[in-house]
């Protein structure tokens, strides 16, 4: 018998060695191109120069960011994949994603950067967020028994009515507020003021964490509901709470980053291709390697065409979707012989 | 420990399956519980298992009610082998057993300990999946399965083990095996056990007692000898059979009567009913 805790270490160290490289790859690349060996003395040395605030007030809040938002979302997709048990599950399934981006549309629509500032997007994208939590977790809450279908119809439903009204606004909006509203659909990391890059990272972090204290009983939940009960899982709070968790993680990376689609649906299956179905090295993998794919995409985006930036939603779907096609196509080869 | 059932009533969204059922069970017993489909025997395990809240009366877990036991404490006394669960099949049969050291894991507690991986060992060897615990659940035929659940029910070390329809599509050599080593158990460690059966002759075979649930309601409790008579079961099932007894464990022996011969057409050597 292979030792598990010890194979565990070994894909935690080769995730988080991918994540490093991937970080430096992400400093040193785009339209300025910083050697490699540079990074670290400008980085953490106090000299100034035009390469070190690149660095510095460009690249590293944008790669923080990256991190925060690939992690969060990757974390949201594993939490809800294992508690609906369906594969297509994703963060942005339940709705969440609609009100925020109705969120953000009503607010670049009502002018709302007038009395907010800088801030006025993420917090309107929250709030959307977080109405559609509550709308979401009430509707589908009866006789105190969260029905599990119910949420996912309700969620897709919501998706549905927040993207009408998206369209709806789009169509009677002026052009300049168009441009602002499909830029920020498409997903872009560029939000580099260092307290909202601060607050990700913290709130993904504190995600992460939080994810293990059901660790266990989203492995049971990989059983179905009724087995996970026999085993003693208090399922009705477990939903409850990581329905709430996975949902608050997605928010915040929408409001912050807009819709980087593909993250949180891909990263989980192939993680789970790569370490096996056990959530305790699962959440963790698939924080660091979505982490590091949202990195890499970005920078991607950043110097494909550059100057110009592709919006990195795009890159992920594309990159994304084509990796797992193709791991797919390969894992179905290796077991079906 | 004790199962106490004390006038329980429940069902779905109000309408009652269960009405007014009162019985009791001993650790060192096998109880069966039989009756027609829909008579309400699953819907009885679900009750026992928290599952479902009881409409009216009370269960008592070792004069613990129900109600004010935690899942986890539950499953630390009480664990169940259910029909045909959707498990997730890309699980090996080791990793699916150590499932059942869930409820006894303490807070923090993030590794399987050395005892655990014991017990589950142990499991696995007295069900006799020790040799395929390398296989995935998905590549197990039925009886395997059925083994394999019942290797992560033991794993819990639990008082009681309820299981529902254990003989359900296997072959009589695991029906068999299974049934055998529920009593083994139950005989060895005095572990209580319920079962939920359709066949009429196993549970004549392997319980001391028989609850025969009618109707929602509970129709005879007593030794096979007693509730397995063909009156009884005419009346139940709506069937015409005839009752022996076994010559070799001298417990009741069904067998059925079928139409053809009923109206006495078949004219084979064997056909007189006496």
């Amino acid at each position: 018998m292979q030792n598990k805790p010890l194979t565990w270490l070994g894909w935690v160290l080769f995730l988080g060695g991918l994540l490093f490289a991937a970080g430096f790859l992400a400093l040193a690349m785009g339209p300025a191109s910083i050697p490699l060996v540079k990074i670290p003395a400008l980085l953490w040395g106090k000299e100034p120069g035009i390469e070190a605030s690149i660095l510095r007030e460009v690249r590293l809040p944008r790669l923080l960011l990256g991190f925060a938002v690939g992690g969060a979302l990757s974390v949201s997709g594993v939490i809800l994949q294992g508690m609906f048990r369906n594969p297509l599950v994703e963060p942005y399934t339940l709705g969440i994603s609609g009100g925020a981006a109705l969120g953000v549309c009503l607010a670049i629509v009502g002018k709302l950067n007038r009395w907010l500032g800088i801030f006025s997007l993420p917090a309107s994208g929250f709030a959307g967020a977080v109405l559609v939590i509550f709308l979401v977790y009430f509707l589908s809450l009866r006789k105190g028994i969260v029905k599990i279908q119910g949420l996912l119809l309700t969620g897709v439903m919501i998706s549905f009515v927040s993207s009408s009204l998206i369209m709806l606004l789009m169509a009677i909006s002026r052009v300049e507020d168009l441009h602002g509203i499909i830029f920020w659909t498409l997903g872009s990391l560029g939000e580099t003021d260092w307290m909202l890059v601060k607050i990700a990272l913290l709130t993904s972090f504190l995600g992460l964490l939080a994810s293990y204290f059901f660790c266990f009983d989203l492995n049971a939940f990989s059983l179905g509901e009724e087995e996970a009960l026999h085993l003693g899982v208090n399922i009705e709070r477990d939903k409850r709470m990581l329905f709430l968790l996975a949902s608050f993680l997605t928010g915040l990376s929408v409001s912050l980053s807009g819709i980087i689609g593909f993250v949180g649906l891909v990263v989980p299956h192939f993680v789970r291709i790569l370490v096996g179905p056990d959530h305790r090295i699962l959440l963790v993998s698939s924080f660091l390697l979505g982490a590091s794919f949202l990195i890499l995409c970005d920078t991607l985006a950043r110097v494909v065409i550059a100057p110009v930036e592709l919006p990195v939603g795009v890159i992920t779907g594309i990159l994304g979707g084509g990796i797992f096609i193709y791991a797919l196509a390969r894992s179905e080869l290796i077991s079906g012989k | 420990m004790i199962l106490d059932i004390q006038n329980l009533s429940c069902g779905y969204n109000g309408k009652p399956v269960l009405r007014e059922i009162s019985f009791s069970v001993q650790s060192g017993e096998i109880v069966g519980i039989i009756g027609p489909n829909g008579s309400g025997k699953t819907t009885l395990l679900r009750a026992l298992t928290k599952i479902l809240k009881p409409d009216q009366g009370q269960i008592f877990w070792d004069r613990n009610e129900i109600n004010k036991m935690k899942f986890r404490e539950l499953a630390q006394k009480v664990a169940v082998v259910s029909q045909n669960p959707a498990l997730d099949l890309n699980l090996t049969v080791e990793d699916f057993v150590l499932f059942g050291r869930f409820p006894h894991r303490r807070h923090f507690q993030f590794l399987e300990g050395q005892r655990d991986k014991e017990i589950a060992e142990k499991a696995m060897e007295l069900t006799g999946v020790l040799k395929i615990r390398e296989r995935m659940l998905g590549n197990l035929s039925g009886g395997e399965r059925k083994l394999a659940l019942l290797a992560r029910a033991l794993c819990q070390e639990p008082e009681f083990l309820l299981l529902d329809e254990p003989t359900a599509h296997l072959d009589i050599t695991h029906q068999v095996e299974i049934l055998d080593l529920v009593r083994r158990l139950n005989r060895r460690e005095g572990m209580g056990v319920i079962l939920v059966l359709h066949d009429l002759n196993y549970a004549s075979e392997y319980c001391d007692r028989l609850v025969l649930l009618h109707g929602g309601r509970l129709y005879r409790l007593g030794p096979p000898e007693e509730v397995l008579t063909y009156q009884i079961i005419e009346e139940v099932y709506r069937t015409t059979v005839v009752v022996r007894s076994n010559p070799i464990s001298g417990r009741p022996f069904i067998f059925l009567v079928s139409e053809e011969e009923k109206r006495g057409k078949r004219s084979s050597p064997a056909k007189k009913r006496t």
